[in-house]
């Protein structure tokens, strides 16, 4: 970067590992990101460990992350069984106060189950992260990006940034993504069904025309550190939104405390009720 | 113009991913033949460069002068062809007094005809998509067909529809009522390129990007009203669509917007631009005349009730 050196090294594509075609170009600045990162650390909860407040980011850097956006036009097709409500006027008889027979209505709502058989088409799209390094579950927890933003690739977009090389295989990314699109196909089924209510909903899945496209994505990863002797807080940022996601430990002692003292108004509630009963 | 592997829908240069499907398109044919190694310098003073978030181009650190990147092409866009009037400035007036004259209903004022004064007639193109597209739609409802105890019976199904000249407003001068109001009556045949001219054609107030996402909406629309449910009534209906063969292009669309005066205020018409008869607004209320009918009311009321009371 100080020495007029090239900063893309360009190697040729394979097939296991593919050119990046899309480039989400950052948006956020390390100067920004730090200011997000901080704000997330002084916002953590009640419960969760207090001296995060003062937490110093000892490690930031950006990376472009590369992942594949698996994209499929998806056929589904589906059966349940969808519950339709009903009012049913039950007659019934009871005792009154003065020891009677008395009959009586009442109406009840009662379910008729049907089954339905259908199909349910949309295209759909996943990000799966392609890195050992930055596993699928904190990409997700991090997205959406907006790919209306995204730009061809180019190594001019890229220079002076650190672009990791793919460590996963294309097909284990499949994998990872068709099971991405399976649950979220079952959320899509559940609002897809007609009726007051349903069970038993079963679907098959098949994707047509799949297509993979290498993309890069921009994230800031952040190290956190608020005791030397424990491991640092690992942040992970959104280069592009600036969505956070990072597990904040737990506070022992403020849990402990908040058990005791529940204990203790329990404790004190019972006294005072057994006492008042006296 | 080239169209998209997956789904068929034009693709328009500049996009990295299909519209409809989102497939990613391939690179234009010229990068193939570049040169593989590349190494970037400052136009400025020849260092190498590097891609700054802030500026959101590559910037050189020594002398902070950026480059130029293509920027992702996401336009606001402008019609290609419009449709000419066929209602003159004087048509468009009569128009309105015609319209004020026979769609007075009982609660607006008996001289409105007679003293509305137009205060300003503009003629205006108001842009719209006309979308060709096939479409797979597959639904989900409950119908009273075939209903056992309960009223209701779950139904599913699919279709395969086709659009052809389906409109879908893009405007923002006209409400979406007023653009869906006017949309049947044109005639797409005597459209012509457009080029710029003196007339004012409102521009597609939306990026390209959005605009899809306003169409796609559209397409969703139409294509549910399209779905025959059996039954005769309906509740529950949902619907997932599968675009393909998306086609879209960009019209102005003549029509007037007149606001006239009537007692100090004013109300907007809109003339239809190729067909007179074609006329909505509003219209002012006529005060005496509502108070006058809430009397008569309350008039009645009260003879009922003497009436019952005599009984």
């Amino acid at each position: 970067m100080y020495c007029a050196s090239p900063n893309v090294i360009d190697r040729p594509p394979t097939s296991e590992r593919p050119d990046p075609s899309l480039v989400l170009p950052f948006v956020i600045s390390e100067r920004r990101a730090r200011a997000i990162a901080r704000e997330w650390l002084t916002t953590r909860g009640f419960f969760r460990e207090p001296r995060l407040k003062a937490a110093s980011v000892e490690e930031i850097r950006s990376v472009y992350l590369p992942a594949y956006l698996v994209s499929a036009a998806a056929h589904t097709t589906f059966s349940a069984e969808i519950g339709e409500d009903y009012q049913e006027t039950v007659h019934y008889t009871d005792t009154d106060a003065k020891g009677n027979t008395v009959h009586r209505t009442r109406t009840v709502t009662r379910t008729e189950w049907r089954e339905l058989k259908g199909t349910h088409a949309s295209y759909i799209e996943s990000l799966v992260s392609a890195s050992r390094g930055l596993p699928n579950h904190e990409l997700e927890s991090v997205e959406p990006f907006d790919f209306r933003k995204a730009r061809r690739f180019a190594p001019e977009l890229v220079s002076g940034w650190t672009v990791e090389e793919p460590s996963l295989t294309l097909a284990s990314c499949k994998q990872t993504a068709h099971d991405e699109i399976l649950r979220s196909m079952s959320g899509t089924l559940e609002s897809f069904m007609p009726g007051d209510s349903h069970r038993e909903l079963s679907h098959s899945t098949t994707l047509h025309n799949e297509s993979c496209a290498l993309s890069l994505a921009p994230v800031w990863v952040l190290a956190a550190r608020f005791d030397r002797e424990r491991a640092a807080v690992r942040l992970v940022l959104n280069g592009q939104s600036g969505t956070v996601y990072g597990v904040a430990p737990y506070s022992k002692w403020r849990i402990a405390a908040a058990i005791v003292c529940g204990v203790l108004v329990l404790l004190v509630t019972y006294l005072l009720a057994t006492g008042g009963a006296r | 113009m080239s169209s998209c592997q997956r789904c068929s829908s034009d693709l328009e240069v500049g996009d990295l991913q299909c519209p409809v499907c989102s497939l990613a398109t391939p690179p234009p044919p010229s990068r193939a033949e570049e040169a593989q190694a590349q190494i970037l310098r400052c136009d400025e003073c020849g260092a190498a460069v590097t891609f700054d978030a802030e500026a959101a181009a590559p910037k050189c650190r020594f002398c902070a002068a950026t480059m130029s990147v293509e920027t992702p092409v996401d336009p606001v866009e402008s019609p290609e062809h419009i449709v000419p009037f066929a209602v003159d400035r004087e048509g468009a007036q009569r128009a309105v007094k015609a319209w004020l004259s026979s769609h007075r209903g009982i609660f607006q004022p008996g001289d409105l005809a007679t003293h509305a004064a137009i205060d300003q007639l503009a003629q205006v193109l108001w842009c719209a998509w006309i979308v060709d597209a096939e479409a797979h739609i597959t639904w989900t409802a409950d119908s009273d067909e075939g209903s056992g105890r309960s009223s209701w019976a779950p139904h599913a199904g699919s279709e395969d529809l086709s659009f052809k000249n389906l409109i879908v407003p893009a405007s923002r001068g006209l409400t979406f009522d007023e653009c869906q109001f006017l949309a049947a009556n044109y005639n797409l045949a005597t459209a012509r390129p457009f080029e710029q001219d003196a007339r004012s054609v409102e521009a597609f107030d939306m990026q390209r990007s959005a605009a899809r996402k306003v169409i796609q909406r559209g397409i969703d629309a139409t294509a549910a009203s399209r779905v025959r449910v059996p039954g005769s009534s309906v509740r529950n209906f949902r619907n997932s669509t599968l675009v393909r063969k998306l086609r879209t292009r960009r019209f102005g669309l003549p029509a007037y917007i007149i606001a006239y005066r009537y007692s100090d205020r004013v109300y907007r018409v809109i003339v239809h631009g190729q067909k007179s008869s074609v006329v909505t607004g509003t219209m002012p209320r006529s005060a005496a005349r509502i108070l006058a009918a809430i009397a008569i009311g309350i008039l009645l009321l009260v003879l009922l009730v003497v009436v019952l009371r005599h009984q």
